[in-house]
């Protein structure tokens, strides 16, 4: 036993020094996934809790800002009223930002995700059009890269552009102008576009690769808030528009 | 201390032990496990990210993730693994404000309070939480009943200053969860204007520098990241991987911002060659991500024999 004794002194002895230490480790793990689905019961208590909240959401949401003469379509055609109120929109608030901006692609027709049906025009209308949190990018491109918008909207059948205008034939551009006059392969442009068009989204690269960047933090939907609301504090409403900024032929 | 009163309580079972294993030492060359009095700890870690005011499950429109998600299915799912489970952390990694009117109409308070609700333990900072800017984080920060998490983000000069903290500490059935926060680099994500004079530090080098104290000095069990850097990119960019591969002592990396659905998490050796598990489960609430760490409690006893091992052959020989 005395023997024994010895032994166990040294090992208290250690156990001092060494006590600190840590006293857990990982042995093994498992790793599993819940799919939050429908097949997950709810939780009755927080649906009841939240239940203020979306009602007042859905009465925020609800609220009108402003009227539609009349229906504002979605569509393939090469311009449509809806994409033209979409980036005269954009073009009249980015240049609040940034007064000298030439032209907006602020989305691509596929990116326009409802149309604006004639009548009132709620927040919930806008939130269904513009779902996607992006945000309104300025961008300094050179003449060449403003021709290059312009072979891809000729390529891709037109997309929702403001400031600029141009014939289509063979999806080739023609007479590609801006502001009124000839596009200048000499001259600095510049262009407000979302995030995802100017990081090369819907599989574009249009304006890869500008001048200059900057990111203006501002939504793209509250853009298109701030528009309606202001057209209708001047006594407007939303009227559909088709004014040849893009005209294709000979197809 | 504790540990100490614990033996000296039971000190005459441990001699009796003690010279048990100092009969066995001749025999086996390595019989210490055999005799490693041990009991196992499960610590759950339950865990999101990117949620984005997911509220409601996505409405059934035919959208790919439609009728998916949604706050009170996933507060009835964590409700029936605490049932279950005695040590549960839930933890988020960022990016809980901006994506449906909910974040529009209120700022962020119903993401906020429901998280609260549900026990979230934890979140970090992502991207679009500054959406409203630091000061409308600020506003809002009272209806989260758990601590932000970051460090490498410097809010000294903003109303943020003193209102986050570096990391938490968690203790579970005498185990030691040691959590931080790392953010992404904000410039060029978000505005200016929205988050201030918010100075973005090195994750790799604060990362390396919060995980060793809370490892080495606070003594961890487990070293949790929460990151919302993005799990990897095409070019050098830092991220989760990066983040792995280049830094000792982070056991788990609960990650966010590139709305990744791993099926389950990777593992990636750290510096020091050990293993380094990265997890993110998506975005919007989609899906919860579960992670039990079983952990074997080495006893006094255990602990001593580990330690002693040499010197008792010493005596012995």
């Amino acid at each position: 036993m005395n023997q024994y004794k010895s032994v166990g002194a040294v090992l208290l002895a250690s156990v001092l020094s060494f006590s600190c230490h840590k006293h857990f480790t990982v042995k093994s793990n498992e790793y599993k996934q819940y799919v939050i689905s429908n097949e997950v019961a709810a939780d009755s208590s927080v649906i009841r809790y939240y239940a203020p909240f979306k009602q007042q959401m859905e009465a925020e949401m609800n609220k009108v800002i402003g009227t539609a003469s009349s229906e504002l379509e979605k569509s393939s055609d090469p311009e449509t009223s809806l994409g033209n109120f979409f980036a005269d929109a954009i073009l009249v608030e980015a240049r609040k930002i940034e007064p000298a901006i030439d032209i907006s692609f602020p989305t691509t027709k596929g990116g326009i995700r409802n149309s604006v049906s004639a009548g009132n025009i709620t927040v919930a209308n806008i939130f269904e059009l513009m779902p996607f949190d992006n945000e309104i990018i300025i961008l300094k491109l050179s003449g060449a890269g403003v021709q290059k918008i312009a072979d891809y909207l000729a390529a891709s059948n037109g997309q929702p552009v403001s400031g600029i205008r141009l014939k289509v034939v063979d999806k080739k551009a023609y007479d590609v102008t801006v502001a009124g006059k000839p596009l200048d392969l000499n001259r600095e442009y510049i262009i407000a576009t979302s995030d995802y068009l100017a990081n090369n989204g819907d599989d574009q690269s249009s304006l890869a690769n500008p001048l200059e960047r900057r990111n203006t933090g501002k939504l793209i939907r509250t853009a298109l808030l701030d528009y309606v609301a202001e057209q209708t504090k001047n006594g407007k409403s939303i009227t559909p528009l088709i004014d040849g900024r893009i005209v294709v032929s000979g197809n | 201390m504790e540990e100490l009163l614990f033996q000296a309580t039971d000190r005459r079972e441990f001699l009796k032990k003690a010279g048990t294993i100092a009969g066995f030492l001749g025999v086996s060359a390595c019989p210490l496990a055999a005799f490693a009095g041990s009991e196992t700890v499960q610590l759950t870690i339950l865990h999101t990210n990117d949620v984005h005011s997911r509220i409601d499950p996505f409405p059934m429109d035919g959208s790919r993730n439609q009728g998916m998600g949604g706050v009170a299915r996933r507060s009835a799912l964590i409700k029936s693994i605490r049932a279950e489970q005695k040590n549960v952390l839930l933890l988020d990694a960022g990016d809980i404000f901006q994506g449906t009117p909910y974040f529009n109409v209120f700022g962020g308070e119903l993401e906020l309070k429901l998280m609260s609700d549900m026990g979230y333990d934890a979140s970090t900072f992502g991207n679009h939480d500054f959406d409203n800017g630091v000061e409308g984080f600020v506003k809002q920060m009272h209806n989260a009943k758990f601590p932000f998490l970051s460090s490498n983000y410097d809010f000294s000069n903003t109303a943020l200053d003193g209102k986050t903290k570096p990391y938490q500490i968690f203790k579970k059935q005498g185990t030691t969860i040691g959590v931080f926060g790392l953010g992404i680099e904000l410039k060029g994500l978000v505005s200016k204007s929205n988050y201030g004079e918010t100075q973005y530090l090195d994750p790799i080098q604060k990362g390396n520098e919060m995980a060793s104290f809370l490892k080495n000095e606070k003594r961890c069990d487990l070293v949790i990241c929460l990151s919302h850097l993005g799990y990897k990119y095409k070019d050098n960019k830092v991220s989760d991987q990066v983040l792995a591969k280049s830094t000792r002592n982070i056991d788990l990396i609960i990650g966010g911002h590139t709305h990744t659905f791993l099926k389950e998490p990777e593992t990636i050796l750290n510096l020091d060659g050990k293993a380094t598990l990265i997890n993110q489960v998506g975005f919007a609430g989609i899906n919860l991500g579960r992670l039990d760490f079983f952990f074997d409690r080495q006893s006094g006893k255990h602990k001593m024999m580990a330690a002693v091992c040499p010197v008792s052959e010493k005596i012995l020989v």
